[in-house]
């Protein structure tokens, strides 16, 4: 589905990921853990575009994404949420989402204009559409409340619903539990495993431990810019290289 | 006082809120994007001396001249908006400031401009109705725009633009599109100003204006389509409740968009702040 | 006749210079395009115009006590306007839009009390003799004003590259926040900032009033057009930039005038502003976009 090789980034003279080469199957999880500071969101950033790549090439869905604006990677269905959640907090909960769809709304300037039936309808259905993604996350009864008010927790289930709005076929999390208490994790994991019946592909940047090997079919470990480790769960919880990364590391939390 | 009579005392007056009432709202586009522009001021200029050139010189229907009025300045936008809308913050602000300091200096170096004279006996073709209407026609436009997938594109970039890109939204097309419509609508109100005032001189459109024009959606708010207008209002009343101080009257501006950002940094009309009061 | 132009454009470019330095220390430090800076520079002259015709101080003591008027006007502006907007952590536009509040407050209060028209500083006060040089015709008081600007910005620049003080603001100017650990009183030294430039700005003021002849409430708004195209000539922040641009900018009008013709002379500093920023928004000497004091 996305697949990276030889990927690097370089800022100034630092390198922050070094020669990444990662294969994401379709309809997987797929978890990528490290160290703080190891280049994690660095990769979600090369993905969606924010910035190029030093070196090395992006596939997606054997098309490269290389020189794509963000905007573009994301029509192409990639979508993603933030570490530091970033929400449009002036705006209520369901136009956060309607946003998501943006692109998805398939009327012209002169529907809108007109406000023909077409554009009524189109947008009644997005509302529409927009709600049950609420209550997918569980802030169908918030709707209408600004995203600036939300607890932290919630924020991050908006972003996810945000995300889905988009109707991605591969979703790029980036700590969707940081922050948040035992139940919030557990209802975010069925989220997840619910996205993966929806035959979507999950990329996933998480800190949590239990969450990832709970959650993901495949992890790939980075540290120091470099990927090493890749596989299944258990293998890597017995990988001497992964104990040695995080040794002197504070306890992942 | 018959009709009539106020009519005549009062009616630059009353067309005058109209026309400021179109620019503050061309500059609440860009504003609501999270640009600042200060390149209004010349697009109103370059509006109101084409549509005065088309009546005066060529002696054109006037519903032509507003159109080209209308459209110069959006090509215009257009054609310098595409390389300047990729400068952001303070560094858009400069650029489109500069701009409009090219734009005064061509006209008052033109000949078909008429240099620093300006031009004057400009026919006096634009009635309360011409405003209405183009100010109706505005409102229309923003109100659907505000309430359609355009609208919350604005809002998204102004709110942070990268995340609105990776939302599929293609922040420089909608941008330009504010930039453009937002040049548009100054140059239609330069066209309707030029033919009730008669005449028109470069230094109408400069620094001072655009800064005129930028109180006004200061003042008033951004949050909806009453503020710019409600601004708009109150500026253009100002200097005729303030006669006695007519060398202070830039003072007041000044005096205004301090007060406002330290104080009422969403402006006069802010529906969120009505609601936090109907709460209490 | 081309070396002449050239003294002339070095003595015009280092005022511009002078100005530009104040501007950009600002936006180096605050992080804060102070647009109200053309309005200190113009009361800055008026208040050594006053000081010299009202009070009859002599020149030399008129021109530091001015200088010190003005960054008390910066000083208070930055205390009344820009501290509250920083409490507030206020969008980046917000300061922008309030300190052209502030500019046109002020052309406005001066116009009003001072009237529009043009004054001039006392000429007895000044040897009108000049000192050839080879072809050279250099007026005493050309040479004065550019050796007392490019004083001033030596001293300047003395203060940031070798003093502590000098390290501290460009903490500063690095990260607020990362400056305030380290135990620097940040808020102090943007006090200061605030102070020093428009001290800086009220010293242009009155070396443009003297070296044109004229003093106007409408000087200050197209010298912030200049020192705006100066400072982005150089980069934003970046203060040899903008005494490069200043220079830069001082030599590109003497030729425009010299050589194509005066009307356009206004344009120029902002065509040269807008192909500047299209095409290297980062400055014209500035390395990178990285700010460096």
């Amino acid at each position: 589905m996305l697949k990276l090789e030889n990927l690097s980034r370089q800022f100034g003279g630092v390198r922050a990921l070094d020669d990444v080469t990662l294969t994401i199957p379709p309809g997987q999880i797929y978890g990528l853990i490290g160290p703080n500071g190891a280049g994690k969101t660095t990769v979600f950033n090369l993905v969606t575009g924010l910035f190029p790549p030093s070196g090395g090439t992006l596939e997606y869905d054997g098309r490269s994404l290389l020189g794509l604006p963000p905007e573009r990677i994301a029509l192409r269905g990639i979508a993603r949420t933030f570490q530091n959640i970033r929400l449009f907090q002036e705006m209520t909960l369901i136009d956060n989402v309607i946003v998501g769809m943006h692109a998805h709304l398939p009327y012209n300037f002169l529907d809108l204009l007109l406000r023909t039936t077409r554009f009524r309808e189109i947008e009644r259905k997005a509302r529409t559409r927009a709600l049950q993604l609420l209550h997918r996350v569980g802030l169908g009864p918030l709707c209408e409340e600004l995203a600036g008010n939300l607890s932290y927790g919630n924020q991050r289930k908006l972003e996810i619903a945000r995300a889905l709005a988009s109707n991605p076929r591969l979703l790029l999390l980036d700590e969707p539990v940081a922050g948040m208490n035992a139940t919030e994790k557990n209802e975010i994991m069925s989220l997840i495993r619910s996205l993966k019946q929806d035959r979507l592909t999950v990329f996933m940047i998480e800190h949590d431990m239990r969450f990832v090997m709970g959650l993901c079919d495949t992890v790939a470990v980075l540290n120091f810019g470099r990927i090493i480790a890749e596989g299944k769960p258990a293998a890597i919880q017995a990988d001497p290289a992964v104990i040695e990364a995080y040794l002197g590391q504070e306890e992942p939390a | 006082m018959d009709w009539s009579s106020w009519w005549e005392t009062y009616s630059t007056l009353v067309l005058s809120i109209g026309v400021y009432g179109m620019l503050a709202l061309s500059i609440y586009l860009t504003l609501s994007c999270g640009l600042l522009s200060l390149a209004n001021a010349a697009f109103m200029g370059i509006g109101a001396y084409v549509s005065a050139i088309i009546t005066l010189q060529y002696e054109w229907p006037f519903a032509v001249a507003l159109l080209l009025g209308t459209a110069a300045p959006a090509t215009v936008a257009l054609l310098v908006g595409i390389p300047v809308l990729r400068l952001s913050g303070v560094y858009l602000a400069m650029a489109t400031l500069g701009f409009g300091e090219v734009v005064r200096v061509v006209l008052l170096n033109l000949d078909i401009t008429g240099g620093p004279l300006g031009l004057n006996g400009i026919p006096p073709l634009t009635s309360g109705w011409h405003v209405l209407l183009a100010l109706a026609c505005t409102i229309a436009l923003l109100q659907a725009m505000r309430r359609s997938r355009i609208g919350r594109a604005f809002e998204a970039i102004r709110e942070d633009e990268t995340a609105a890109r990776l939302m599929g939204i293609a922040t420089d097309r909608v941008k330009l599109l504010a930039f453009v419509l937002g040049a548009a609508i100054a140059g239609l109100a330069g066209g309707l100003n030029a033919h009730y005032t008669f005449t028109l001189s470069p230094g109408n459109f400069g620094f001072e204006n655009a800064v005129d024009i930028l109180t006004m959606a200061v003042l008033g708010g951004i949050q909806g389509l009453l503020g710019p207008l409600l601004g708009g209002a109150i500026l253009t009343l100002l200097p005729e409740l303030l006669r006695g101080l007519q060398e202070f009257r830039m003072a007041a501006n000044g005096l205004i968009l301090i007060v406002v950002v330290l104080f009422l940094p969403h402006g006069l009309w802010d529906p969120g702040r009505f609601r936090r009061w109907l709460k209490k | 006749m081309f070396a002449q132009q050239v003294v002339n454009a070095i003595s015009l470019g280092s005022v511009y210079a002078l100005f530009a330095l104040g501007f950009t220390l600002v936006f180096g430090i605050l992080g804060v395009i102070n647009l109200s800076h053309g309005g200190i520079f113009m009361l800055g002259a008026y208040a050594a115009l006053f000081l010299i015709t009202r009070f009859e101080i002599p020149f030399w003591t008129a021109l530091p006590l001015a200088m010190l008027a003005a960054g008390l006007l910066g000083l208070l502006i930055d205390v009344l306007v820009l501290r509250v907007l920083r409490k507030r952590e206020a969008p980046h536009l917000m300061p922008m839009i309030a300190t052209i509040g502030a500019a046109i407050l002020m052309t406005s209060l001066s116009q009003g009390f001072f009237g529009s028209e043009t004054r001039r500083f006392p000429l007895e006060l000044f040897d009108q003799e000049s000192f050839s040089w080879g072809p050279l015709t250099i007026p005493v008081l050309q040479a004065g004003i550019t050796a007392l600007s490019v004083l001033l910005m030596l001293l300047m620049i003395w203060v940031l590259r070798r003093t502590r003080l000098g390290q501290a603001l460009r903490a500063v100017s690095e990260s607020p926040k990362a400056a305030a650990l380290l135990g620097i009183p940040v808020e102090r030294l943007f006090h200061l900032t605030s102070f020093a430039a428009a001290a800086l700005g009220g010293a242009a003021g009155i070396l443009i009033g003297l070296s044109f002849d004229a003093i106007s409430p409408f000087m200050g708004q197209p010298m912030l057009h200049k020192g705006i195209a100066a400072i982005i000539l150089g980069g934003l922040g970046d203060v040899r930039g903008a005494v490069l641009g200043g220079l830069f900018l001082g030599v590109a009008e003497v030729f425009a005038v010299t050589f194509l013709s005066s009307e356009y002379r206004d344009a120029l500093s902002f065509g040269l502003l807008f192909l500047v920023l299209l095409w290297r928004p980062q400055g014209l000497f500035g390395a990178s976009a990285t700010r460096s004091a």
